[in-house]
């Protein structure tokens, strides 16, 4: 692009606009890593839980891989993310919504669970609403249908958790998780919408 | 009509330049070359006018030990755009 100081149209100026931040808005550094992540994750920690679980006589915690996932994930978001700022720089007004999206929902998650424990309550029911709240606004962030699909996914998940008996809860949460991040995380980074 | 639009944002690179950071609000040097497919000689002489206006502001620092510089669309920017682009509205309404 040559320098245009000559005047064009108004025509022309609103096509620059529009094209331009279409393109900026596809700059949103996603690739899809965090859903494949961590729907890997929940999807082994539930499919452990369930099928350990059922059988009573088994010897092995059930509860596990859940307890072993915060770390596994954690360490994992830690590496990748250090490796990412090394290379892309650019922060802006999307990537910074998605950010804090997922960071409240980091925070809420573990206190609604530590309250519905305390209750004596089932976990999954508000894990997955919340999940499919962020996840939500995360489709509408990155304006990308199939997570905002995954979210839709997630909460009925959540009806169905609550209409359940508990020991089917693991099975839910694996398969609603399962689909609602593994399709769209996959999609996403086929898409390399980064 | 051109009379009544900003003369500044009326040059397609530093409309391009302007419309990237009002999405991005902070774009280094190298991106923004990439996204205009402007030369360097070019891209600095318009972010340089568009920095002069006090449209945005450009930092110049050091990322892994290299040159970074960094351009940041300020309030005033923010607000010439904002009126720009009602102007161009109100245009194509008449």
């Amino acid at each position: 692009m040559e320098d245009k100081e000559q005047p064009f149209s108004p025509a022309d100026s609103l096509r620059v606009i529009q094209q331009t931040i279409e393109v900026a808005k596809r700059r949103v550094q996603e690739n899809g890593f965090y859903l494949l992540l961590w729907g890997t994750l929940v999807v082994i920690a539930g499919l452990w839980d369930f099928f350990i679980g059922w059988n009573s006589k088994n010897t092995i915690n059930p509860h596990l891989p859940w307890m072993l996932m915060p770390i596994v994930g954690g360490v994992a978001t830690i590496v990748y993310e250090i490796r990412r700022q090394r290379t892309h720089v650019e922060r802006n007004t999307f990537n910074t919504l998605y950010g804090m999206t997922w960071l409240g929902y980091g925070i809420t998650v573990p206190l609604l669970i530590m309250y519905v424990l305390k209750a004596d309550l089932s976990p999954t029911q508000p894990i997955l609403a919340m999940t499919g709240f962020a996840l939500f606004i995360s489709g509408l962030v990155l304006q990308f249908r199939p997570i905002i699909g995954g979210a839709v996914v997630i909460w009925v998940g959540a009806l169905l958790a609550i209409f359940t008996e508990p020991v089917w809860h693991s099975l839910i949460m694996a398969v609603a998780t399962g689909i609602g991040y593994l399709i769209p995380g996959y999609l996403l980074n086929r898409s390399k919408r980064v | 009509m051109y009379e009544e639009l900003d003369p500044l944002l009326m040059s397609q690179l530093r409309l391009t330049v302007m419309s990237y950071l009002m999405v991005a609000r902070e774009a280094d040097f190298n991106r923004l070359k990439e996204e205009t497919g402007a030369t360097s000689g070019n891209l600095s002489i318009q972010i340089g006018k568009l920095q002069e206006a006090g449209y945005i502001e450009i930092e110049k620092t050091y990322r892994n030990n290299y040159p970074l510089t960094l351009c940041r669309i300020t309030p005033v920017g923010i607000e010439a755009f904002d009126q720009f682009q009602q102007k161009l509205q109100a245009y194509f309404k008449r």
